[in-house]
């Protein structure tokens, strides 16, 4: 096994972020006993000198315009467990671990992704797409990975061996153990792992308690350690609240796009592909509004539900500033796989038919696009109807017809002259919409032709109802 | 017709001697082999540089009036391509697309898509994303209102896409510029359409003249006929104010009956 250990050291703050451009320091605060500590930073406060457990008041010395905020544990809890969404496209086997770290199983991964290293190429630049800051920490053991995250170790270490050398000289203040035997391992003089694991095990567990001795041979795999699989719910539905609330549409992309990664995960995993999906943009006062997006064919493609998502979210207008987002799946379906050529050259793949279709309606509305076909009614206005993307015979040749039809037959303003013998349509007398007319195909002097009626209850005004383009 | 004719012989007589010559450069050659869909019209082919509506090229059809035969100069080309199963779109069409008319001009319905749109912001959007998608053989879309650097937007989709893209504009806009590699004026006389090739790169410009019968087989049925002076009796003279003028569409005559029958 080779475990991955994906660290967060700064997640409250990365997922508070609304904007890239942020220009005041900004740092989350816990409760440590009586004092408030600094827990994560932005990088304008880290470069005016605040760091993590710096305490709240020093902090306002050193930045008086600082922004806090509280660490909620819940809201960390859901954060988590998005990314332990997004985490799934990575592996099967994931765990969240709290405060900030999600294990992966990668070995089973490595042929998938060509490598370990393109995996953690990949895994960098996904996190970099959704701003978050990530120290990843790769072992046998999924202990030592989580241990090499906390120490900032990134050099993945891929067999046992190198990852006992690379132990050696982890400090032993990254170790999982309670405050009482953190001052304990401090006092006796005790700095890296490698002089914690040459005192004899049975004078450790004196000295310290069974809890040293276990992470020692938790991290060497000699004890167990549990990671207990995440399973993807079977709904999708995740929300996000705005640290800030949005005044437009564009300042909802960034959240958005984290919402999409983790769906992207989740779908992932299921090997699902998602067909409809709303958008619910909560406000303050007024009613939610929600934003349907609805997909020609199924698709887990990450980039195309944002490309879509952003494409209907500018033609939106809202009401009220946003304060929180959310989005749910609200159909899935298998994707349709199209099997490829195993000898097919390489080439620039064109855009799929129904990625253009899906980004046409959700600009130009549902209703914007579709296919005519004939259809068997003799009634010039019932003789099509519009389809999408079906199929269905012409019914037979028709006699010489317009190329235009005037939605709205209109009464001609010009002179025209009649071209033909009329030809009588007549039918629908059942029916509200009963149609008797004598239909010619008629010009003007400048050459236009024209397919005209007169009806036969009133002779005397001819209509056009075509033009022959 | 005949000086044309000897005009084609003269330069085809002069191009050999010109290929001749090595160490000579000739602008418009760098054209010449664009693929291209023919249009079906033999002199309209003719006079093109790529021997037909060029792929990746963007075609500007500036149209004088409605009504003048505008659609069925692209209907050949355009069942060629749909028959092929390859996509066309019809962009904010002006008016209804008629399903019957179409499917008479042996177009695949399955396979033109129509896209309405409310603004010529959104049309010109819509007609970018399917040339650059690369998936549509042909684009046509309608447009009143643009702007040379739109039009080169559309242009370089085109080219990018691999797509044959036509675009029709009302006529007063052919003193305006236009990076389009094609454009044509779109008139009508009495007797016959007239295509004005004001600008063809790679090409000369050119005036064309199609005659409504040819229009015959794009539209897959033959023009119904006029009635005879003698049988118009209270049909036509009783509403038409103007004197009947000669017949313009070809004369077969057909007794008047009911629509069934006029079905080929």
């Amino acid at each position: 096994m080779l475990w991955a250990c994906l660290y967060f050291p700064q997640l409250p703050i990365d997922r508070q972020r609304a904007t890239q451009t942020d220009h005041t320091p900004t740092a989350v605060i816990h409760q440590h006993g009586s004092r408030k500590q600094i827990m994560a930073c932005n990088h304008i406060a880290t470069e005016l000198g605040i760091h993590c457990g710096l305490t709240l008041n020093s902090a306002y010395a050193i930045a008086p315009n600082l922004q806090i905020n509280e660490y909620i544990e819940d809201e960390q809890k859901v954060h988590l467990r998005q990314l332990a969404l997004w985490a799934l496209r990575y592996s099967s086997w994931v765990t969240p671990r709290m405060p900030a770290s999600i294990l992966l199983e990668v070995k089973a991964s490595l042929k998938l992704f060509g490598g370990l290293d393109s995996l953690l190429a990949q895994l960098h630049e996904d996190a970099a797409a959704q701003g978050l800051s990530i120290i990843v920490g790769v072992a046998p053991t999924s202990t030592a990975a989580s241990l090499f995250a906390y120490a900032g170790i990134d050099e993945p270490a891929r067999s046992i061996k190198a990852m006992q050398t690379m132990l050696n000289d982890v400090p032993v203040e990254y170790l999982t153990l309670d405050e009482f035997t953190q001052r304990g391992l401090r006092q006796s003089g005790i700095r890296v792992l490698q002089q914690l694991i040459d005192i004899p095990p049975a004078a450790l567990t004196r000295r310290f308690g069974h809890q040293c001795t276990d992470i020692i041979y938790k991290i060497n795999g000699t004890l167990p350690d549990p990671c207990p699989a995440f399973i993807a719910p079977d709904t999708f539905s995740q929300a996000l609240d705005l640290p800030l609330e949005a005044p437009d549409t564009n300042a909802l992309m960034f959240p958005l796009n984290r919402l999409l990664n983790a769906l992207g995960g989740y779908l992932k995993a299921g090997d699902h592909g998602v067909k409809s999906l709303d958008i619910i943009l909560y406000h303050h006062r007024c009613k939610p509004t929600v934003v349907a997006l609805r997909f020609l064919s199924a698709t887990a493609d990450h980039t195309h539900l944002l490309k879509v998502a952003k494409e209907r979210l500018s033609n939106t207008t809202l009401t009220e500033p946003v304060t929180r987002v959310k989005i749910k799946a609200t159909e899935l379906a298998d994707i349709e796989r199209d099997g490829k050529d195993l000898f097919q050259k390489s080439q620039a793949q064109p855009t799929s038919i129904q990625h253009v279709f899906d980004n046409l309606m959700a600009r130009l509305g549902k209703d914007a696009l579709y296919t005519a076909l004939p259809d068997d009614d003799h009634r010039p206005e019932k003789a099509w109807l519009a389809a999408m993307l079906e199929t269905k015979q012409p019914p037979s040749e028709w006699p010489a017809r317009p190329l235009w039809l005037l939605p709205k037959p209109r009464p001609a303003t010009e002179a025209l002259q009649l071209a033909t013998h009329p030809e009588r349509i007549e039918n629908g007398w059942w029916g509200n919409d009963d149609v008797r007319r004598d239909y010619c195909i008629a010009h003007n002097e400048k050459g236009s032709y024209y397919w005209v009626f007169r009806l036969r209850q009133q002779p005397g005004t001819l209509y056009i109802h075509g033009i022959f383009a | 017709m005949n000086i044309a004719h000897n005009n084609t012989i003269k330069n085809s007589a002069l191009d050999e001697l010109l290929k001749s010559q090595p160490a000579l450069w000739r602008g418009r050659d760098q054209y010449n082999d664009y693929a291209a869909v023919p249009t079906g019209y033999a002199q309209l082919d003719k006079v093109l540089p790529s021997g037909g509506w060029g792929i990746g090229c963007l075609t500007e059809l500036l149209l004088e009036q409605h009504g003048i035969g505008e659609i069925s100069l692209l209907l050949p080309a355009l069942s060629q391509v749909t028959s092929e199963n390859q996509w066309a779109a019809f962009v904010n069409p002006p008016y209804l697309p008629y399903a019957p008319a179409l499917a008479n001009s042996g177009i695949n319905l399955e396979r033109l898509l129509i896209i309405n749109t409310d603004n010529d912001q959104d049309t010109l959007w819509a007609t970018e994303q399917l040339l650059r998608a690369g998936i549509f053989a042909s684009v046509v879309a309608w447009v009143n209102r643009t702007t040379a650097q739109k039009q080169r937007r559309l242009q370089l989709a085109a080219e990018l896409g691999k797509t044959w893209a036509t675009v029709y504009r009302p006529a007063n806009a052919q003193d305006q510029s236009s990076p389009a590699a094609l454009r044509i004026v779109i008139g009508a006389t009495p007797t016959h359409m007239t295509l004005n090739i004001i600008k063809s790169r790679g090409g000369k410009q050119h005036s064309v003249y199609i005659k409504p019968t040819q229009f015959d087989r794009p539209q897959g049925v033959e023009w119904p006929a006029m009635p005879p002076e003698t049988d118009t009796g209270q049909a036509a003279s009783s509403i038409a104010p103007v004197a009947p003028v000669a017949p313009v569409a070809p004369v077969a005559p057909v007794a008047p009956v009911a629509h069934s029958s006029l079905k080929r």
